[in-house]
């Protein structure tokens, strides 16, 4: 089963080259990077071990996720994996959280970094990902043990069904509402997030729910 | 009223503008009438208040500044509402124009290079 590793990455000249070394040491061959608009070297440094593909404006994470999946699409993938350029996810995990696809199990696997001891701070596991868990449940109905978790993998079916409208961060709620929407079979998987000193920070957060709920008027 | 004067060049200006706009195609007749119609009304109510006192009382509000107060308010918010939707589309359109050319710089890599690689 032929499966695509799409990476959006917006300036991660830094770390964009360690983790497409971890993904080949892993075995993963077919790898698509998406330069969202970086200003940095993170095409130069991408391309000598993946495709990339340019934004030539950042339009975003979701935006990124969207055209790495249709590229993916058109290329064949059965089975195609979300995966953060900054180190966060682990190279090494990816077979876990593509073994309920390639086994027919699941259309959609979910990364989750609550369902093993996490080194999330507990301010952004109380204050930001809690509620916002509670949200999301409440807006569709699905038990989940985590939230704007980016390390993911869709099945063919999945990914020609999900369509990303958001092109920012809250494309992580929106997916979760597609998966809900077209009653796709998806499971959790336990997943290692690394922390950085960077990241959503709670204003953020409010942030993907204001842009959830805007784009749910205007929809 | 020097204010009066002010206003009755100030509505002149812009329906010039909304004139100027639609004859070289930068907008189209729908709004340009609604524009219009929008304007004279303010200049209508700045030359004769009391129609504003007039439709207030028909309305069931006390007074005319009232009524132009509220109108303006549910004015100013759709407005606000149709901007915010015009951007959201605009923003989608960037999106979309910004995808088609990287999966065709993409399409040709894929001439350049293995595309199975």
């Amino acid at each position: 089963m032929k499966t695509v590793i799409v990476i959006p990455a917006h300036n991660e000249a830094r770390n964009i080259e360690a983790t497409l070394r971890s993904l080949r040491k892993a075995g993963y061959a077919h790898i698509v990077v998406i330069d969202d608009g970086s200003e940095d070297a993170t095409s130069l440094t991408a391309r000598r071990s993946a495709i990339v593909l340019h934004h030539a404006i950042n339009r975003g994470m979701g935006a990124a996720l969207e055209t790495g999946t249709a590229w993916a699409l058109a290329h064949g993938a059965e089975c195609i994996v979300h995966f953060d350029a900054d180190g966060q996810h682990r190279a090494d995990e990816v077979s876990r959280v593509i073994a309920p696809i390639l086994a027919h199990k699941a259309d959609v696997v979910l990364g989750s970094r609550y369902l093993q001891p996490s080194q999330t701070p507990w301010t952004k596991k109380y204050l930001l990902h809690m509620p916002a868990l509670a949200l999301q449940t409440i807006l569709t109905g699905m038990h989940l043990t985590d939230v704007h978790n980016g390390f993911r993998a869709l099945s063919r079916r999945a990914a020609q069904l999900i369509r990303i409208r958001q092109d920012r961060m809250a494309h992580a709620s929106e997916i979760i509402s597609e998966i809900q929407h077209h009653r796709l079979r998806y499971v959790e998987v336990p997943v290692t997030i690394a922390y950085h000193e960077y990241g959503q920070g709670f204003a953020a957060g409010l942030k993907i729910y204001g842009d959830l709920i805007l784009k749910k008027i205007l929809k | 009223m020097w204010i009066r004067g002010f206003i009755t060049i100030f509505v002149a200006f812009v329906w010039w503008r909304l004139l100027f706009n639609f004859r070289s195609h930068r907008t189209t007749l729908g709004p340009t009438i609604v524009w219009f119609i929008l304007w004279l009304s303010i200049l209508a109510v700045f030359w004769s208040p009391e129609i504003a006192s007039r439709l207030a009382s028909a309305a069931g509000i006390g007074r005319g500044a009232d009524l132009i107060l509220y109108v303006s308010v549910i004015v100013l918010v759709y407005l606000a509402y149709r901007t915010y939707a015009r951007i959201e589309k605009i923003e989608r359109d960037i999106t979309a124009v910004t995808r088609e050319l990287a999966l065709y710089e993409g399409r040709k890599q894929d001439h350049r290079t293995d595309p199975d690689r």
